[in-house]
């Protein structure tokens, strides 16, 4: 290992918490998943904790909290070039169509399934099958 | 070669502060981020679009998915835990470890298989659909990296065996865990958004 390499120690009762805390958040996303009919409750429950554990993988197991600071910056920039990407583009690209332009299998897939209940929407209908 | 006459230099000096090999993988990851990223993003935006998706979501297998998830995290545990053994130059403890983290992925892969076997035979191929398409696509190129994380951390285990290049453990497990980052928003993307 060489000198670099940071030397706090990592006791094994740490890690093992963290495990369980990961494994208790996803515990009560499962249930709020299973027991509430409640679909906004579910998914903002589920996409909270999965990025809170995500926060704690990063931190605790990927030793981030040890890094050098620009190191965390490193994967949020990502985040945020992919955010300022897909916000430049999702006001088209989120639309079947615009002024001057049609998505014409976009626009064929959301006809196909209009006043459909979804449980019997076809399982081939989005390739043309 | 001796392991004292073995470091390599590319991560034996950094004017970074980090270790080369160790940027080397931040930097890896985070072409990865925009890689799963902007499959998951392009996901959503459809998902938005297309109501009837809720429908094919349904047919997700929810237990083996959890099941999975508790052995991505457990598996990142003992990465973890071979990194300490080897920071503190216990290879003897750190070989195992490795070990079980890959059996990790083993048990990941086998689940993951059966689970596949049952969509398609019930006829839900990657070809079926926009959603299947994205599922298989998802889930396709995260077992991928399950894999490439487990040849990498076997290849590494043959010198951790000899107490050689333990720092490689640490660059492995770093990789390993953001494989569970990806699947811990994969699972709530794929198995619980219906």
């Amino acid at each position: 290992m060489n000198e670099l390499a940071h030397s706090q120690p990592h006791p094994v009762a740490r890690y093992i918490k963290i495990w369980a805390v990961i494994l208790i958040l996803f515990g009560i996303s499962i249930s709020v998943a299973i027991l509430s009919h409640n679909r906004p409750l579910v998914l903002f429950t589920a996409f909270g904790i999965a990025v809170v554990q995500a926060f704690l993988v990063a931190a605790y197991f990927m030793h981030l909290n040890v890094e050098k600071r620009y190191a965390w910056y490193i994967l949020p920039s990502m985040v945020l070039a992919l955010v300022m990407f897909y916000a430049g583009t999702m006001a088209d690209v989120n639309r079947p169509s615009g002024q001057n332009w049609v998505a014409t299998d976009t626009m064929r897939i959301i006809k196909e399934h209009e006043g459909q209940p979804a449980e019997h929407s076809g399982e081939h209908g989005e390739h043309g099958k | 070669m001796t392991a004292a006459t073995h470091a390599p230099v590319a991560t034996g000096r950094s004017a970074t502060g980090i270790p080369t090999a160790k940027l080397a993988m931040w930097w890896l990851l985070a072409s990865e981020i925009v890689i799963f990223g902007g499959l998951l993003v392009v996901y959503i935006m459809r998902r938005v679009m297309f109501d009837h998706w809720a429908a094919y979501a349904e047919h997700t297998n929810l237990i083996a998915g959890s099941f999975n998830t508790f052995a991505l995290v457990t598996s990142s545990l003992f990465a973890v835990l071979a990194h300490q053994a080897a920071e503190a130059k216990d290879h003897k403890k750190a070989f195992p470890y490795l070990w079980v983290s890959i059996l990790g992925g083993l048990v990941f892969l086998i689940i993951k298989s059966l689970e596949w076997s049952n969509e398609i035979s019930h006829g839900f191929t990657i070809t079926s659909n926009l959603f299947w398409s994205f599922y298989y696509t998802a889930a396709g190129l995260h077992g991928l990296h399950v894999i490439v994380g487990m040849v990498a951390m076997g290849i590494i285990s043959m010198d951790v065996a000899k107490g050689k290049n333990l720092h490689r453990v640490e660059i492995a497990g770093i990789y390993w865990c953001f494989v569970e980052v990806v699947w811990i928003f994969l699972f709530p993307l794929l198995y619980i958004a219906k």
